[in-house]
């Protein structure tokens, strides 16, 4: 298997007052170019540091990070994020905010690239529109919009629907569907939505609870693509996969109830 | 199922009622009005609503004129409305005259005192919204300058008047100053609390687009902090505009404060209030500029 985004043994450890807190500790993971990989785990089990491991945002406490062959050391344009409360800046239009990003990476044909990418997620339409204007869905799609105009080398997706309603999030995660189906992206999502991560991963690494979190077990999602949700809901194999992730979450790794 | 989906992809609505003050974007104040109506099946009479934002301001100015009027009758120097009224038609029918240096049209006293106010102002600015922006950007300065902002700010503005007299040597540079100082605290503590109210959502924004040090100022630090800054301007514009009329009685000249203490020594009480009056309703239109300003560049 070729590594394109490679995590070697990597630890972190945050300075606290009240001393060192092991977040993660071992992590050691490859993902293949074009793969989706998801990232779930209990809240604190440190999924959202491992990202911003990768996004460059932290520097790991021991470890590498190789991205195409290359040491990730801070953040740079060959990764795309996206955040959970979409941080678009209200003061510009969803075209500006995507130009932003795209005038920083590219020389030529900003303004076609910009439009492009805002097409893909179908936002052409609201182009001019502030992000106080737009739906929380809407928005996200801007987000993503930004994370993939720049043409990242990995899409790093911080539990992007989290915020969103059901139904919402429904929509978003088949748009995402789409364009990862027609861009061959390779994404690295965090979330804590076992449904979401099944539906959508070519594998779900699944985390061990906090502190000094690391991986558990990683789930290989065999089902072919194009996955439609409808038909997932009544496959034999999705559930048994669905299963297997609740499994580990609830029963391994059920987090146990602090009695003060 | 369908319908709940299909709502939640159109524009929020806006269920809040809506604001008194969006009356002055008239149109679309009733686009809201209209769109919260569709949106609760709750339709608001409109009439009352409308004679209480009229209503209620006349109602509460009659008031006032009548308490005026029946102190006036009561006795004392207090002219009545009427009497200052004809004396305000007659001042304001020739606002720009000018016989002599001692003797000119209430326009131009109070276009002199906007000067001064604009100029103390101005470089108020100048200085205070830069370096506000240093003491919120960094935590040792901001500690540096917190001590000395404590001790300065509470000091009335007029107690700085002897030393810009000795400095400057002259009246009109000694009152320009004192409007310098105190519009310079409100920018410098708006500014800074504006920096450091940044979310930090917007500075990883920045990081992880690798953007250069000139387009975060500009697309992020600059825009997120304006408000904060319009908000100091607002009140350094109305402290200024409170301490020109002290100062302009104590260091004379042309202007709407020295002229109120021109006509208390010329006991023309019914001038003092019209002067009142006057002063009142410029520094009401400078705020409510400042509001405006502020409501272009808030982002909901």
């Amino acid at each position: 298997m070729h590594k394109y985004l490679s995590i070697e043994s990597v630890d972190k450890t945050f300075e606290t007052k009240k001393g060192d807190f092991v977040a993660l500790t071992g992590i050691d993971l490859a993902i293949r170019k074009g793969e989706f990989v998801t990232l779930i785990g209990h809240s604190g089990c440190g999924k959202s540091t491992l990202l911003n491991l990768v996004a460059g945002l932290l520097k790991p406490t021991a470890g590498t990070i190789l991205l195409a062959e290359k040491h990730i050391d801070g953040p740079g344009p060959d990764r795309g994020v996206v955040f959970q409360n979409h941080s678009l800046l209200p003061w510009l239009t969803c075209f500006e905010n995507v130009y932003l990003a795209v005038e920083r990476v590219f020389a030529q044909e900003r303004k076609e690239r910009t439009h492009a990418a805002l097409e893909l997620v179908g936002l052409a339409h609201a182009e001019h529109n502030y992000p106080h204007e737009i739906s929380g869905g809407m928005k996200q799609r801007v987000g993503i919009a930004r994370a993939l105009a720049i043409e990242p080398k990995v899409l790093l997706l911080d539990e992007p629907f989290g915020a969103l309603d059901a139904l919402t999030r429904a929509t978003l995660q088949d748009e995402l569907m789409r364009i990862v189906g027609s861009t061959g992206a390779t994404v690295l999502m965090v979330t804590h939505d076992v449904d979401e991560a099944v539906l959508l991963s070519d594998r779900v690494v699944m985390m061990t609870n906090g502190p000094a979190a690391t991986i558990g077990d990683v789930l290989q999602v065999d089902l072919p693509r194009p996955r439609a949700r409808l038909a997932l809901a009544h496959d034999a194999r999705f559930m048994e996969l669905r299963a297997a992730v609740l499994e580990f979450l609830y029963a391994k790794q059920a987090k146990r109830l602090k009695v003060a | 199922m369908a319908a709940v989906a299909l709502r939640k992809e159109v524009i929020p609505l806006r269920t809040s009622p809506p604001h008194p003050a969006a009356k002055v974007l008239g149109e679309r104040a009733d686009a809201v009005r209209a769109r919260f109506e569709a949106s609760t099946g709750y339709r608001r009479t409109r009439a009352p609503e409308w004679l209480l934002t009229v209503l209620a301001p006349v109602a509460g100015l009659a008031v006032l004129v009548a308490l005026w009027a029946l102190i006036a009758k009561l006795g004392g120097r207090i002219p009545d409305p009427i009497t200052v009224a004809h004396a305000a038609a007659k001042i304001f029918a020739d606002p720009f005259y000018s016989k002599g240096p001692n003797d000119q049209g209430i326009g131009w006293n109070v276009l002199m005192s906007l000067k001064r106010v604009g100029i103390g102002f101005g470089m108020a600015a100048l200085v205070g919204i830069p370096l506000g922006f240093v003491i919120g950007r960094f935590r040792f300065l901001s500690g540096m300058a917190a001590p000395i902002i404590a001790l300065l700010k509470p000091v009335s503005p007029l107690a700085w008047l002897p030393i810009g007299l000795l400095v400057f040597k002259a009246a009109n540079p000694a009152a320009i100053y004192v409007i310098f100082i105190c519009s310079l605290w409100p920018m410098i503590v708006n500014t800074a609390v504006g920096v450091r109210q940044i979310p930090q959502d917007y500075l990883n924004v920045a990081r992880v687009l690798n953007l250069s040090e000139w387009k975060v100022f500009t697309k992020i630090l600059f825009p997120a902090v304006l408000p904060y800054m319009i908000t100091g301007v607002r009140l350094s514009i109305g402290v200024a505009w409170l301490v020109i009329v002290a100062a302009e009685m104590l260091t004379g000249g042309v202007g709407i404060g020295f002229w109120v203490w021109d006509e208390w020594n010329n006991l023309k009480v019914e001038h003092i209030i019209i002067a009142i009056f006057t002063i009142g309703i410029v520094g009401l239109v400078l705020e409510q500029a400042l509001v405006l300003l502020a409501r272009r560049f808030s982002y909901a």
